[in-house]
């Protein structure tokens, strides 16, 4: 495009842009962690000292926080993995039947907030009063063992549950890229299927993987949800949730320098396992082999597992997305919480629906989510769409650079962002942006970003030069040629783009949590949060409900209407 | 004139002058929904006889707040609750809109005070700022509220001495209980009741990490060593489930069958419960712990004339009453301490009680907390 | 119809800077067929793509008919979209998002002057009759193979009846039997529309067999431009005779000069065709095509050129016999017919007609 790299100032702009939004945050995330004001507004070079490194790190409980959080994420990652690797296996390379119900369902799960999933296994494994302990003590009596929700066990199973989709999503064309005929090599050689599987297949796969795994343990590292609904009451922490902790205390001023002080810690553990991940793809770039002929890997006969295999889908499916759904229904339509009996199917009422009509707080949580969520997947179409551009296809010096710094916030998980950006927006008080909605969209843009781009990248470069070219010696000006040419082709990936974020930007509670500051800046994710906390338990029913039902309508919409959401690649970053 | 007609002239002369010196003749006639409250509470219109005298305001202040903007009030209860709250109010100054937002969160007091420091003011008029007043204080983010005429209407200990805060209602905080766990005989007729009967081990007794509510009430009234030895030998024996939620969602856990009873609970919500038919009710072992919450004005509220206006009429009879019908919370008003406008009044008339005193809360709220602390992340109870 | 002065262009990479092109100077006759041959990186690309205006020299003059397109002493630089060319790409740039038709249409509806709907799908199915398309116009372009893609782009190229057509590597992508209908079909085409043409090709056989100028290039320059027998049977340099079609090579010594000369080489003395100017003593190269030995028994005249040697290798190629002789320590590739009956070891005496032997200045 000779006319975009001929206009370098936009280009120059778009790069202080992006090093601004990178770099601010993280600098207040720094600088505040040796703060020892209590306030991010009382901030000055005179409160500085190590004060907050001291009392955190000579705090016992942080240790026993590091721990918690090693055996959550090592637990969540070998559960969700494996299952993923066998669904993965199970559809790529045997013959079970009824494949549409993992391609199709297994994305799906991504539909259901990862809040409202911990919400619904809390009140089906709550250890006095789920329904199913309570279903438990019916059958067996007081003897009846007691399955606690509330526990390190359960954050790992449903975070397991959770890491699935997009572990598979990565799996899927991880197993079809590799090359069948090395296989075949391996077969002609002498070898069994089982130790051609052994020595050829799993090493092969091996790279990608452990790759999977990794993006998988980051994750799991960052996500606050589950272990914010699951743990926070029982007293397990883990990273997330104590940084959350720390400065949403309810009985004391909060100093928030400590929570920087932690929020260091998570940001070197968190860039670590970002370096060894790249280090990973290399790796796994050098294994793929693709072949351009469409060969298919050869299929297993599965013979009398195949109903049993389609039944772990099945299982799959059913704790993931059909459970929790129903138990919202029913209890949505309870005026008090009780377990599923005769009695309380007769009081059934629809006043914890109507109430949400008549809060004027939910409404506005509605308006406040729809216009952030738009805005946020917007502008961060946009911006990965500029940023791609100049990385991809202008000759300015800076392009590796910004490529980097726009990668860079996927090793911050969302609560630090949050904590880095409450800074920010408290410091530099001239610009209006605490404690508004633009903070969220703020905060998740630049979350965002790293994955549009990666998208964007990748998608840019699989569109010829030559296209273009083309256009313009048959006459089109670089204007015409964008939009005759270049945009009806990328049209695919921003829509892409576009839906993820906003399917991303409703669920997640982590970042808007902390820069929450009242009824102005509350969006659906807080909102529910808050609903919980308070034992509002029908209303959280209703609105989960309602929520699940759009977010599962929107993703049927997006597989249906055309923009098959792609699938997320691994290598070509 | 016949004997007849003397008599018939006599008496309805007689009800002339009596009508002419009936309240109604003096007064204005009450606004509609004051009238539907009354109604609804089966109270006699007299009870407001001087309404207009309690709500008798400085000139400046209405002019004053013809000038401002929006009211902006925070506050717990629903907004259905807060629209039946407000309506008195609306009629009587309508040219006054209020914006009511629902900031019910525990760190909401945390927040607001977060946002002053940095010279937000996110609302006029807050409520419920509990223990993180004194950072109010020292912030000095509150207005002084000893001009409010209606202030006369509070006893003392129900509004800070400063000024600084008055108390809205009163606030029982005794304990809830499921009905269909806990039989009456083994309902606690003194505190000292939790620590001898073997039901409430076994973890079906909760506690809500809120000593400031209850315990600091039985400080107070029974004194330090006493309230030390009952608060181990609690944590220590009967080994309580320790709660991070909030109080409401204990009452709902409650109704759920996750505990038999949970402390403290207040009165007015677990009244609420019972009007879903969950089978909750309530219980007052002797002393009673009394509190009152606290509404507030933040310094420097831009609509501060339309904040002293509804402060004003919130303490009024009719404020109260308002409050009264929208949330079963209990008058402080003075004149209006009766069963009708009390949720569970069996339970508490007539018992002794300790009122949490705002100079002794100052004292004695941060012994209480160093004590409390320990014994709670010790974890005393069955926690998971 | 082409005219390209004094042609430069260099570029930075991050091995430092590359002079892709050096002072190239050409002009092409309307009508003619002019072909820019030569191995990868001696810049014929870059010089096609700056004819068309998608690279922007450092110095030199372009002109297209009698508009003068570029020009670095009078700071002119007409964008490609207003050069009135045609193109086709060598990955063909099929636009995938569109249909056939729409492919053609697209520089239709780019045009200055307003074409009505009936006019614009005249033009777009004559110029797929052209390319013998017609009838795809409504298929997802994506779903044409490699050999319909090709003439899509050569389609649209045509279709709004350039001045000029500019063609880069445009076969290299076929499979080598649709390659050579093509050439045939590609040639016949433009010469019958009378098109100008620029093509662009590393593919020595298609230069030869389509063009009317060869233009050989190494290294950014112009090495050799002439018809394409007289490329073939008079290389001017050691490269071009190299470059095209297999050539046989004996180093000697200028030993008698005049028409022919004699060369004294490691093989004896050869009489041969010496260039200009060559002076007794002088180190000069002898070229001699394959085809052009002869296998004897008896000369065929006298003092005619003979080399003796032993058969090495016989390679049967379909339609020719390729034998690789050694006459003492060089080894000689003669062409026979198929049928000759020539063994492995066998002893075989090789003419080479004097005429056929060309002397190069070494």
């Amino acid at each position: 495009m000779g006319v975009i790299s001929r206009l370098h100032l936009w280009q120059h702009g778009l790069f202080l842009l992006v090093l601004f939004l990178v770099l601010a945050p993280l600098l207040f995330l720094i600088l505040g962690s040796f703060s020892t004001a209590r306030l991010p507004a009382d901030f000055s070079l005179s409160t500085m000292g190590v004060a907050n490194y001291l009392k955190v790190y000579s705090d016992p409980g942080t240790y026993e926080l590091f721990a918690n959080t090693v055996v959550y994420v090592a637990g969540s990652v070998a559960l969700g993995t494996g299952l993923a690797v066998s669904l993965a296996w199970l559809v790529e390379r045997t013959n079970m039947p009824g494949k549409i119900w993992v391609y199709a369902g297994v994305p799906m799960t991504l539909a259901v907030p990862g809040m409202l999933q911990a919400m619904a296994w809390v009140l089906l494994l709550s250890p006095r009063i789920g329904f199913i302990n309570k279903m438990l003590k019916d059958l067996f009596g007081p003897q009846a063992p007691i399955i606690d929700i509330y526990s390190l066990g359960g954050m790992i199973f449903l975070e397991g549950l959770r890491l699935v989709p997009t572990a598979f999503l990565m799996l899927v064309p991880l197993m079809r890229s590799m090359d069948p005929t090395l296989e075949e090599a391996a077969a002609v050689s002498g070898a069994k299927p089982s130790s051609s599987m052994r020595k050829i297949t799993l090493r092969l796969l091996a790279p990608g993987l452990v790759a999977v795994m990794i993006y998988q343990a980051m994750t799991a590292l960052e996500v606050f949800e589950i272990p914010g609904v699951l743990g926070l009451p029982a007293g397990i922490y883990v990273f997330s949730t104590k940084i959350y902790a720390i400065v949403r205390s309810a009985t004391f001023m909060p100093v928030y320098g400590q929570a920087n002080a932690l929020a260091m810690v998570y940001l070197v553990i968190a860039v670590v396992t970002t370096y060894l991940y790249t280090r990973m793809i290399s790796r796994v770039e050098r294994y793929t082999i693709i072949t351009g002929k469409g060969y298919r890997p050869r299929q297993m006969e599965l013979r009398k597992w195949r109903l049993p295999a389609l039944g772990i889908v099945f299982l799959f499916l059913f704790f993931s997305i059909v459970l929790p759904f129903l138990v919202f229904l029913y209890t949505s339509f309870l005026p008090y919480l009780q377990s599923p009996s005769w009695q309380a199917l007769q009081g059934m009422t629809l006043k914890n629906y109507r109430l949400l009509a008549e809060y004027g707080e939910v409404g506005s949580a509605l308006t406040n989510t729809v216009i952030m969520v738009v805005v946020t997947a917007s502008v961060t179409t946009l911006l990965s769409f500029l940023v791609s551009l100049v990385v991809v296809r202008s000759n300015f010096w800076g392009r590796k650079l910004l490529d980097q710094l726009a990668f860079v916030p996927h090793a911050i998980p969302g609560i630090v962002m949050g904590i880095a950006f409450f800074w920010v927006f408290l410091k530099l008080d001239f610009l209006p942006i605490y404690g508004t909605i633009w903070a969220i969209s703020i905060g998740f843009t630049v979350n965002f970003l790293s994955y549009g781009t990666r998208s964007m990248n990748a998608s840019l470069l699989q569109i010829h030069k030559e296209l273009e070219e083309a256009a313009y010696v048959s006459g089109a000006p670089p204007w015409r040629t964008m939009w005759r040419i270049f945009f009806p082709l990328m049209l695919p990936t921003l829509s892409g783009i576009w839906i993820w974020v906003v399917l991303h930007a409703v669920r997640i509670a982590g970042m808007p949590l902390i820069l929450y500051e009242g009824p102005q800046n509350q969006v659906l994710a807080i909102l529910i949060w808050n609903m919980w906390d308070e034992g509002y338990v029908g209303g959280v029913a209703a609105i989960g409900t309602l929520l699940m039902i759009a977010l599962l309508f929107l993703t049927l919409a997006v597989r249906y209407g055309g923009f098959r959401r792609h699938s997320v690649q691994l290598v070509g970053s | 004139m016949t004997r007849e007609r003397i008599s018939l002239l006599f008496c309805t002369l007689l009800l002339g002058l009596l009508s002419l010196f009936s309240p109604k003749a003096f007064s204005a006639p009450l606004p509609k929904s004051t009238q539907e409250m009354l109604k609804k509470l089966m109270l006699d219109a007299t009870i407001l006889f001087d309404i207009d005298k309690e709500l008798q305001v400085p000139k400046e202040w209405v002019d004053g707040a013809k000038k401002e903007g929006k009211l902006r009030v925070f506050s717990t209860i629903d907004p259905p609750q807060a629209d039946v709250l407000f309506r008195p109010f609306k009629e009587r100054y309508p040219f006054l809109a209020i914006e009511y937002n629902r900031a019910s969160h525990e760190d909401r007091a945390i927040r607001t005070l977060v946002a002053y420091k940095n010279k937000r003011l996110v609302t006029d008029i807050l409520t419920g700022i509990g223990g993180s007043f004194f950072m109010y204080r020292e912030t000095g983010a509150l207005e002084d509220l000893r001009q409010i005429p209606n202030l006369k209407n509070i006893p003392t200990g129900t509004f800070d001495p400063d000024g600084l805060w008055v108390g809205m209602h009163m606030r029982y905080w005794c304990m809830a209980y499921n009905t269909k766990q806990v039989r009456k005989e083994d309902l606690p007729k003194r505190w000292e009741d939790f620590l001898s009967n073997p039901k409430w081990r076994n973890g079906n007794l909760a506690l809500g990490n809120r000593p400031q509510l209850w315990a600091l009430q039985l400080w107070q009234a029974k004194g330090e060593k006493w309230t030390k030895d009952f608060l181990t030998k609690l944590f220590a024996e009967v080994r309580p489930q320790l709660r991070r939620e909030g109080m409401n969602a204990l009452i709902e856990l409650l109704a759920a069958g996750e505990f038999y009873g949970t402390i403290p609970s207040a009165e007015y919500r677990t009244y609420q419960k019972t009007l879903d038919g969950a089978p909750v009710s309530y219980t007052c072992p002797e002393p009673v712990p009394v509190a009152v919450s606290e509404m507030a004005i933040l310094k420097g509220a831009p609509n501060i004339n339309a904040a002293r206006l509804f402060v004003n009429w919130f303490l009024s009879k009719e404020g109260q009453i308002a409050q009264y019908i929208s949330d079963f919370a209990p008058p402080v008003h003075k004149d209006l301490q009766r069963k009708e406008l009390l949720p569970f009044a069996d339970q508490i008339v007539g018992k002794e009680r300790s009122l949490r005193d705002p100079a002794a809360e100052l004292e004695i709220q941060p012994k209480l907390l160093e004590f409390w602390d320990p014994l709670w992340l010790r974890g005393g109870g069955r926690r998971r | 119809m082409i005219r390209i002065q004094n042609l430069h262009m260099r570029y930075r990479t991050d091995r430092g800077e590359v002079r892709a092109v050096r002072g190239i100077s050409l002009e092409i006759k309307q009508g003619q067929f002019y072909t820019l041959l030569g191995p990868s990186g001696c810049g014929k690309t870059t010089t096609l793509r700056s004819v068309a205006g998608l690279e922007t020299p450092q110095e030199g003059e372009i002109s297209i008919g009698d508009d003068l397109v570029f020009s670095s002493y009078r700071g002119i630089s007409i964008p490609p979209y207003k050069r009135d060319i045609g193109m086709v790409f060598q990955s063909y740039a099929i636009w995938p998002h569109m249909h056939v038709f729409d492919n053609v249409a697209f520089p239709l509806r780019e045009m200055k002057r307003r074409f009505s709907r009936q006019e614009i799908r005249e033009k777009v199915y004559q110029a797929l009759s052209l390319v013998q398309l017609r009838g795809l116009e409504d298929r997802p372009a994506p779903f044409l193979s490699g050999g319909q893609q090709q003439r899509l782009a050569l389609a649209r190229a045509l279709v709004k009846e350039p001045r000029v057509l500019l063609l880069d590597e445009p076969l290299s992508n076929l499979d080598a039997k649709l390659r050579e209908e093509t050439r045939f079909e590609l040639r016949e085409l433009v010469k019958r529309l009378g098109i100008t043409t620029l093509y662009v090709t590393h593919d020595q056989l298609e230069a030869l067999t389509m063009s009317d100028i060869v233009a050989v290039m190494d290294q950014g320059r112009i090495v050799q431009e002439a018809p394409p027998m007289e490329i073939y049977q008079s290389p001017r340099e050691r490269f071009v005779a190299n470059f095209i079609g297999l050539t046989n090579f004996l180093e000697g010594r200028v030993k008698k000069t005049g028409q022919p000369g004699e060369v004294e080489t490691s093989s004896g003395a050869l009489k041969c065709i010496l260039p200009e100017g060559a002076a007794v003593g002088e180190t000069v190269v002898i070229v001699i095509r394959p085809e052009d030995i002869e296998l004897v028994s008896e000369p065929s005249r006298q003092d005619e050129n003979i080399l003796e040697g032993k058969v090495d290798a016989v390679i049967f190629m379909g339609d020719t016999l390729e034998c690789q002789v050694a006459v003492g320590t060089k080894m000689m590739r003669i062409k026979l017919h198929p049928s000759s009956p020539v063994a492995r070891g066998e002893t075989v005496r090789l003419e080479l007609p004097a005429e056929r032997c060309r002397a190069l200045k070494s």
